[in-house]
């Protein structure tokens, strides 16, 4: 099919009415929140949307907003936001870190957070961040307001739990503590600009004598979604973080994945850095 | 030769006359050029990558709204072939598609987005013939033929003495299989370009870059059936070429175009995707490569049996072949050879010229020989290369004596001198597992010129115009080398004025002579040369005309005055009076290549040869398999530098291009269909995976058949390069790699089967393994 129709709604309502009546027309509707993906998408003929929906109108979903406990991020925060925002710096230093490391420039100005949801790449890199969050996705229609679970919005390769008449409205967490680290780490074809072979995020906390208070390990690119790395935080929950561990850490970690071959990489070669990333991050920690 | 006298521009660091142009965007290039009232072209590609065509209709596409002409082979009214050695490939394909860049179908349309509508509506049939993907399956008796004739396409050998011989008097003989990958040219600007058919005077004009304009007009003229005096081609600037567009691209499909449009103009430009899938390649080679050396590392014989994957058409894959057999004994001294090499036709795309051509391939696999058999013989790298290394007047691999200049050993010295090369042991107590230090070097020499028995010629114009400029006319192209630059340097020393008197136009078949290709190195060596002459033939001319006109006795001063007892005379009022008797004052400047006294066909043997040696040093991360080039070391024998900064230039473009073809690009096929024909797969080099730094070492060993002693360097500084860190890495971890690129996943790989290596010895005493 060919793109029949292209909306620049000027309220939040507008939109959520155009995306309702589309849906019900039967017509797929993408939302422009940046177009990094759509376009390109589009151009390659990958996605067929018969409708644009361009919501640059809707200001309001492009604000940081931080509240005693938590912070949300409209679905339009940039990547170029979360790398300059000080709340982010702050409370959420995982997603700045990510951020940076996400195309150019250029891209880092126009991607953004709801593009990351609504895409649900494998590869997408602000994916294993939220996972590690515990982000809720807020998404919204003319039938109400719903909250999904980062985890369990992200289904599969390209699939996420958005309805067809949905817009995605942002994100919500708990403020990271101060004594919390975060971790990033992200590895591509080439030193920038490139597409995850693997990544890595994390949030950690360790009390004075080491021992793992709290651990979320997300790992990116190795999976269908962004996927934590539950055996691995088991093992290392409420332990005392010493070389031995990191080590047995690492093996653990290399065996919850059973990641794929492609034109970026081989299984091997994941499988090695989900452990080489982690035992770096932990490492890093001593 | 100039070499001892002072000059004012030859040998000084010139900024490009084109740069600032270029920094801002100001300057157009030729696929910019959008013409009032134009339609788009675009072109239907084939849709397998071997099969037979059962039938085409194009009705429902013609009879879309906004299409202004479809056309087909049976539009071709000349030769439907085109190919620079030999044209073997359809304009439009007539009964067959050889791969999946073969163009089966023409359109225009009002707008590009019509005749890409128009595209999907012809229809095409198809009987599907088995894929042919492997050069060397190709080769064996009963495999499915690509062309008629069969799928071997090119095969050449030389040899010298007695390689049996040579093999049973050495003490170390080492021999190895290497591979090496498809490789995109991935210049920045995608072919594109105008045309339009003059229905008063008949004469189509061109707009498309390309490397040779004369030779793009004769492959138009000859696809259409037309005289090539009706056929006007514009190819310079261009928006970087590599080799890539030295065969014709698009210029065939514009004009035809033209031809169905009734006057207006049309404009074609391909997708990236389309420029990948489509256009000229790298070819991707099988080497089989065997060397001998005495205790002392005397070189005793070389053996070396190549296969290169051609793909679907010849272009120059002959060629390419023979400078890899030219290339293959190194610039080294060889008593005993044996050197031969075959291209065969497969449906993998195409592959012709790229920077290097072929000597990038056999000096890959020969230079890390050569650092396996000074391991063996426990003998410095540079000094094995120093006790071979070819001087002027040897005999070479080939067999034919190399009688111009040879800088080799100079470029080696350099080299054993540097801070990097002395210091390569120091510095690898500053790493510890999982990071690894190394240090390796490697060697070239680069055919440039077209060859014996290929005519090489290059012509220029100089002319004094109005008010005063001095204008250099050479029909060769600017591809971002920087040679205008050079030709403005060498006019301007010859005639004794400023740079800003001299103005250069380039590229056109009727604006300009014929000065060759823009390829194999020759600028700055023929067009240089024929520049030169050029100018220098406008000196005398200007004096005759002086003499002539205002009386004898008058001297030409710097800055283009003649004076007389006082008086000045400047070159604008000269332009003036010239211009009032209708007169031209006009230089011009011819050159032929010197050609070698043996002859082994399509151009084997050269007779210059450019000579580079490059050092690199690399760390290496063995847990993540990443290679990081640190510095680079690079030293061209440019025979006399015209423009420092320019080769300068030139060599961190080729350091950058070659670090990439051993580390990061690799154009991936799967059954004759590109799986990363974009710029989000095919990954290419950013400024921070770039080495950290590289420093040129220019070495001048001037050639005394150059006006001014230079020879070109725009290859030689791109292959060693290659080796140069393959030989590294092997010097950082003790493995090997006899495949590129050594991606960090080929790395971490070879690691795991090679636990006893030194790296991974050393991880295990960390416990990082």
């Amino acid at each position: 099919m060919k793109l029949q129709g292209y909306h620049t709604p000027k309220t939040l309502e507008e939109t959520l009415s155009i995306l309702d009546a589309e849906a019900k027309r039967g017509r797929s509707a993408a939302v422009l929140a940046g177009g990094t993906d759509v376009m390109v998408r589009m151009r390659e003929g990958r996605m067929r949307p018969e409708v644009l929906v361009q919501i640059e109108a809707l200001s309001d979903l492009a604000a940081i907003d931080e509240s005693a406990a938590a912070i949300r991020l409209g679905a339009r925060v940039s990547f170029a936001q979360l790398m300059t925002s000080k709340v982010i710096a702050q409370h959420a230093e995982v997603l700045a870190l990510a951020s940076r490391d996400v195309g150019a420039p250029q891209i880092q100005s126009r991607g953004t957070i709801g593009g990351q949801l609504g895409t649900a790449s494998p590869v997408g890199d602000l994916l294993p961040p939220l996972v590690a969050l515990e982000a809720e996705v807020i998404a919204r229609s003319v039938d109400g307001e719903r909250r999904v679970p980062v985890e369990s919005w992200l289904r599969g390769v390209g699939v996420c739990d958005r309805r067809p008449n949905e817009l995605i409205m942002g994100v919500e967490f708990r403020k990271v503590s101060a004594a919390t680290r975060s971790l990033w780490h992200k590895a591509g074809p080439r030193r920038a600009q490139s597409i995850s072979k693997v990544s890595f995020a994390a949030l950690i906390r360790l009390s004075a004598e080491r021992r793992v208070e709290h651990i979320r390990l997300v790992f990116g690119a190795v999976a269908v979604t962004a996927k934590r790395a539950a055996k691995t935080e088991a093992l290392l929950a409420g332990q005392v973080l010493t070389p031995a561990l990191i080590q047995q850490a690492q093996q653990t970690a290399m065996m919850e994945f059973t990641p794929i071959t492609d034109l970026r990489s081989t299984d091997a070669y994941r499988r090695r850095m989900v452990g080489v990333m982690l035992r770096r991050g932990l490492v890093s920690l001593l | 030769m100039t070499t001892e006298t002072a000059t004012r521009h030859i040998g000084k660091s010139i900024s490009r006359v084109d740069g600032l142009e270029k920094t801002t965007g100001e300057l157009k290039y030729l696929s910019d050029l959008l013409l009032e009232n134009s339609c788009h072209g675009k072109v239907l590609r084939a849709a397998h990558p071997h099969a037979r065509i059962t039938r085409i209709d194009t009705a429902k596409a013609e009879a879309l709204p906004g299409v202004v002409c479809v056309l087909t082979h049976r539009h071709v009214r000349g030769l439907n072939r085109f190919g620079i050695a030999q044209p073997d490939m359809p304009v439009l394909c007539e009964d067959k598609v050889r791969y999946v860049g073969d163009a089966v179908a023409l359109v225009a349309a009002e707008t590009e987005e019509i005749a890409k509508d128009a595209l999907a509506l012809i229809e095409v049939g198809y009987d599907v013939l088995p894929v042919v993907d492997d050069p060397e399956r190709a080769l064996e008796p009963g495999a499915p033929p690509v062309h008629a004739k069969g799928n071997l396409l090119h095969e050449n050998g030389v040899a010298k003495g007695d390689v049996a011989r040579g093999f049973a008097e050495s003490d170390v003989v080492i021999g190895h299989r290497f591979r090496t990958q498809m490789y995109a040219h991935a210049f920045l600007e995608i072919e594109a370009g105008t045309a339009i058919h003059d229905e008063k005077t008949g004469v189509i004009t061109v707009w498309c870059a390309g490397q040779y304009p004369y030779r793009d007009q004769l492959q138009i003229a000859r696809a259409l059936g037309w005289d090539p005096e009706k056929v006007h081609v514009i190819a310079s600037p261009i928006g970087g070429a590599f080799g890539g567009k030295d065969e014709i691209t698009i210029q065939i499909y514009l004009a035809l175009l033209a031809l169905h449009t009734q006057g207006r103009p049309v404009r074609l430009q391909l997708t990236r995707e389309e420029s990948m899938e489509a256009g000229t390649k790298r070819h991707p080679f099988i080497i089989d490569f065997k060397a001998g050396a005495a205790k002392d590392g005397t070189f005793k014989a070389l053996e070396v049996e190549m296969v290169s994957d051609a793909g679907a058409y010849a272009t120059l894959s002959g060629p390419v072949m023979n400078l890899a057999i030219e290339g293959a004994s190194g610039p080294y001294l060889w008593p005993h050879t044996k050197i031969h090499g075959r291209a065969a036709y497969t449906n993998n795309g195409f592959s012709g010229a790229f920077r290097g051509f072929g000597t990038t391939q056999s000096c890959y696999a020969g230079e890390q020989i050569f650092d396996m058999i000074a391991g063996q013989l426990g003998m410095d790298p540079i000094d094995l290369r120093l006790k071979n290394a070819l001087r002027r007047g040897d005999i070479s691999a080939m067999n034919h004596e190399i009688w111009t200049s040879v800088g080799i050993r100079e470029t080696l010295l350099v080299a054993k001198e540097s801070r990097l090369w002395r210091e390569r042991h120091a510095r690898r107590g500053e790493f510890a597992p999982p990071l690894f230090y190394g240090v390796g070097v490697a060697s070239e020499f680069q055919a440039t010129g077209l060859g014996k028995g290929i005519p090489d010629f290059a012509g220029s114009h100089c002319d004094l115009e109005a008010g005063g400029t001095v204008v250099v006319r050479v029909g060769g192209i600017e591809m971002g080398t920087g040679v205008m630059t050079a030709y403005c340097q060498m006019a301007a020393e010859a005639l004794g004025l400023g740079m800003e008197q001299v103005r250069i136009v380039a590229g056109d078949t009727e604006e300009t002579p014929d000065s060759g290709t823009t390829t194999a190195s020759r600028s700055i060596y023929m067009i240089g040369n024929a520049v030169t002459r050029a100018a220098k033939a406008l000196r005398k001319v200007l004096e005759a005309f002086v003499a002539e006109h205002w009386g004898d006795g008058h001297t030409l001063e710097p800055g283009g005055v003649f004076r007389r007892d006082g008086v000045s005379l400047g070159l604008a009022q000269i332009a003036q009076r010239a211009a009032s008797l209708g007169t031209r004052l006009r230089g011009e400047g011819h050159f032929v290549h010197p050609e070698a006294d043996k002859d082994f066909g399509d151009g084997l043997p050269h007779i210059m040869y450019s000579y580079c040696t490059q050092v690199a040093s690399v760390i290496v991360d063995a847990e993540t398999g990443e290679v990081r080039v640190d510095e680079v070391l690079s030293i061209p024998d440019a025979g006399r530098a015209i423009n420092p900064q320019g080769i300068e230039g030139q060599s961190d473009g080729g350091v950058v291009m070659g670090a990439s073809y051993a580390l990061l690009e690799e154009v991936l096929m799967k059954g004759g269909r590109f799986v990363n024909a974009n710029f989000t797969n095919y990954t290419l080099p950013t400024a921070v995976d770039c080495p950290r730094r590289i420093d040129t070492v220019i070495v001048e060993v001037p050639e005394p058949t150059h006006e001014w002693g230079a020879k070109g360097i725009g290859e030689t500084v791109t292959v060693p390069i290659c080796p140069a860190i393959c030989n590294a890495v092997y010097d950082a971890i003790g493995i090997r790699f006899f495949e590129i690129p050594i991606t960090p996943e080929r790395l971490t790989a070879a690691l795991d089967a090679n636990p006893e290596c030194k790296a991974m010895r050393a991880m295990r005493g960390v416990g990082l393994a």
